[in-house]
């Protein structure tokens, strides 16, 4: 009895030593990992991104912004009038564009055959909306998946848009850019963003093509070194549509909740893209679409994801491409689209990333809906869905 | 042609329910050309199985297996049993006068005793043998062993018919599973097709304001919409 009851300890105790070595090197190993990622960001870099979020909301400014992103048919910019008043919101107005010369954005490479696009649909974007990012600075999440997957540093300062800026720069771990972000020296004002593919060329860029620093009054402007000007005051605007995302944010369980459903909506994607935000068009409703917004810090992918099928006749003018069995249709424009349908549902992957970020998005995506055991999986649970009487 | 026609075929095999197999025995009784008829079914049978008792006989061969026996012993059960005659409860006077004597094979026209026994007496004689050798084989035509089976279950079984109904049951339990199996393995892959959804437009101008408002790029709208002819669907 006392020897099996000392055998039984001393397994037990072989047993529990076991499982907290195995979790300390799993620890010491991801706590590493992370480590090295993050004592790699400057402090001072984080900071300044961090403060851009608030002066994005605290300096009264108006000026041009564009985006411009460059694919395999040349370099696309759209264009739109902002103007920003602190405690209020921002003003978006659709502005004609200059034709001709694409905007000032430092860039290593430069494809031919440009073409200038024109926004549409004047909206408003209040102060108070939970959502930032890009220009406007990063959210704790964001920020929190740059300095996972990359290392933030301080590059030489540079002039851009007639600006004396900071220079921030997302570097991957073999030292390569992947990133560079603009700050205003004076203000903390993002001025420019920059997305670099893996062979150095800028993708997508994101920024001011003119801005004015204003009073907070909306009076005389305020004038900084190299600024330009755009006129004495502020111009009246017309009513404009408050541009909100859908309000209905989904938690953990209600995503789940979706998934048990069939709805396919992974966690993560290649390229170290996690889903930080889900939303819903409409509460609750089966014909309402889902907005999935995946990130790494740097690149945007979102994927919509609502019941149905697609007419296929409807998409002339798209490419029609087959990836894991699967036809999907994909567009190159401003942004990168692809359409496909599958297992009842329509998915839609709207992206700024480069190309290969999108190819690799689309053959992530669990497709379900061909294969043997997943229609027979499928089937189960419907059966099971039909025969539940609370579901 | 006997006076029972089919029924003493019948009553031979065994497979008479109990009013009309007393029936069936009163009229032997009587009828000296049935029962000799009745005889004559008897040896034949008893020359059939004897020609299947070879091996058993010889003590050569094993036994069938114990399952292949409980379910013999329950034709024998069910079939030439009812209330208050089962194993081992004939009474003496059941036997036919004349043509089963009591411990006693079917005497054959050449005096020498049949090795086989009547199912009504194989427990009263003193060389009580195997059920297997008592008992022909189950070759009948399906229909009336299941009638006879049921009969017998609707007179009621002893100990051996339970035993002997447990094999069958556990068949039914393998093909019921099988058959559950099947059945919602089909319906699922049925079910799991391709569902006739409705066809729908993405809202392409409303997914590229709600994808530059969670970014944090300004709210373009992607020329996608401007220059396809793509009907975009209203806002949700």
């Amino acid at each position: 009895m006392t020897f099996g009851t000392a055998h039984g300890g001393r397994r037990g105790a072989l047993v529990a030593g076991g499982i907290v070595g195995s979790l300390a090197l799993a620890a010491a190993l991801a706590g590493d990992a992370c480590a090295s990622r993050r004592l790699r960001s400057d402090p001072e870099a984080l900071r300044l991104l961090q403060a851009a979020a608030e002066a994005a909301r605290q300096v009264p400014y108006e000026g041009m912004q564009f985006l411009t992103t460059w694919g395999g048919d040349g370099a696309k910019t759209s264009l739109v009038k902002v103007a920003h008043t602190p405690g209020e919101g921002t003003h978006f107005t659709p502005e004609a564009p200059s034709r001709g010369a694409p905007p000032p954005v430092p860039r290593t490479a430069t494809p031919p055959g440009t073409a200038t696009i024109m926004a549409a649909g004047r909206t408003f974007h209040p102060d108070a909306s939970a959502i930032r990012g890009a220009l406007t600075g990063f959210t704790m999440e964001m920020l929190a998946l740059l300095t996972r997957n990359y290392s933030v540093v301080r590059a030489a300062d540079a002039d851009v848009c007639g600006r004396r800026a900071r220079v921030i720069e997302a570097r991957r771990p073999d030292g390569t850019a992947a990133g560079r972000f603009w700050l205003d020296t004076e203000t903390g004002l993002m001025l420019h963003r920059e997305l670099i593919d893996d062979a150095g060329q800028a993708v997508a860029v994101t920024g001011f093509r003119e801005v004015r620093i204003t009073s907070p009054g909306g009076g005389e402007p305020i004038h900084l070194r190299g600024g330009r000007s755009m006129g004495e005051s502020t111009p009246e605007l017309p009513s404009a549509s408050a541009a909100l995302p859908w309000q209905d944010q989904l938690a953990a369980d209600e995503i789940s909740a979706l998934r048990d459903r069939g709805w396919r909506m992974p966690q993560e994607l290649p390229g170290r893209l996690a889903l930080h935000d889900a939303r819903r068009s409409t509460p609750k409703a089966d014909d309402s679409t889902v907005h999935l917004s995946y990130s790494d810090g740097l690149a945007a992918v979102s994927v919509f994801v609502q019941r149905g099928g697609l007419d296929e006749r409807r998409f002339a003018g798209w490419q029609r491409t087959q990836s894991n069995g699967r036809t999907v249709f994909r567009r190159d424009s401003l942004q990168r689209w692809a359409v496909w349908s599958g297992d009842g549902y329509v998915y839609t992957v709207l992206t700024d990333a480069p190309a290969g970020t999108a190819d690799s998005v689309i053959k992530a995506f669990p497709d379900g809906g061909t294969r043997f055991w997943g229609r027979l999986g499928r089937g189960m649970r419907r059966l099971g869905s039909w025969a539940n009487p609370f579901g | 042609m006997s006076c029972l026609g089919e029924r003493l075929t019948a009553l031979v095999d065994g497979e008479l329910g109990h009013e009309e197999r007393d029936r069936a025995l009163a009229h032997l009784a009587r009828c000296e050309r049935c029962r000799t008829e009745a005889d004559a079914l008897r040896r034949l049978k008893g020359r059939l199985r004897g020609l299947a008792d070879l091996p058993l006989i010889d003590g050569d061969e094993p036994l069938p297996s114990g399952d292949l026996m409980s379910r013999l012993r329950a034709m024998g059960a069910g079939t030439g049993t009812g209330p208050g005659t089962g194993p081992g409860e004939g009474a003496p006077g059941e036997g036919v006068p004349g043509v089963n004597a009591p411990g006693e094979g079917v005497v054959p026209p050449t005096g020498r005793p049949s090795p086989v026994r009547s199912p009504l007496l194989r427990h009263g004689g003193p060389r009580e043998r195997s059920p297997l050798a008592s008992r022909p084989r189950d070759n009948r035509p399906a229909g009336r062993a299941a009638v006879s089976r049921s009969a017998g279950r609707g007179a009621g079984l002893g100990a051996g018919g339970v035993l002997a109904h447990r094999a069958p049951r556990r068949r039914y339990l393998a093909v019921g599973a099988a058959t559950l199996f099947l059945g919602l393995g089909t319906a699922s892959y049925v079910a799991g097709g391709e569902r006739e959804a409705p066809t729908v437009t993405p809202a392409f101008d409303r997914f590229a304001v709600e994808h530059a408002l969670t970014s944090g790029d300004v709210p373009l709208t992607d020329p996608v919409n401007e220059d396809i002819p793509v009907q975009v669907s209203p806002e949700p």
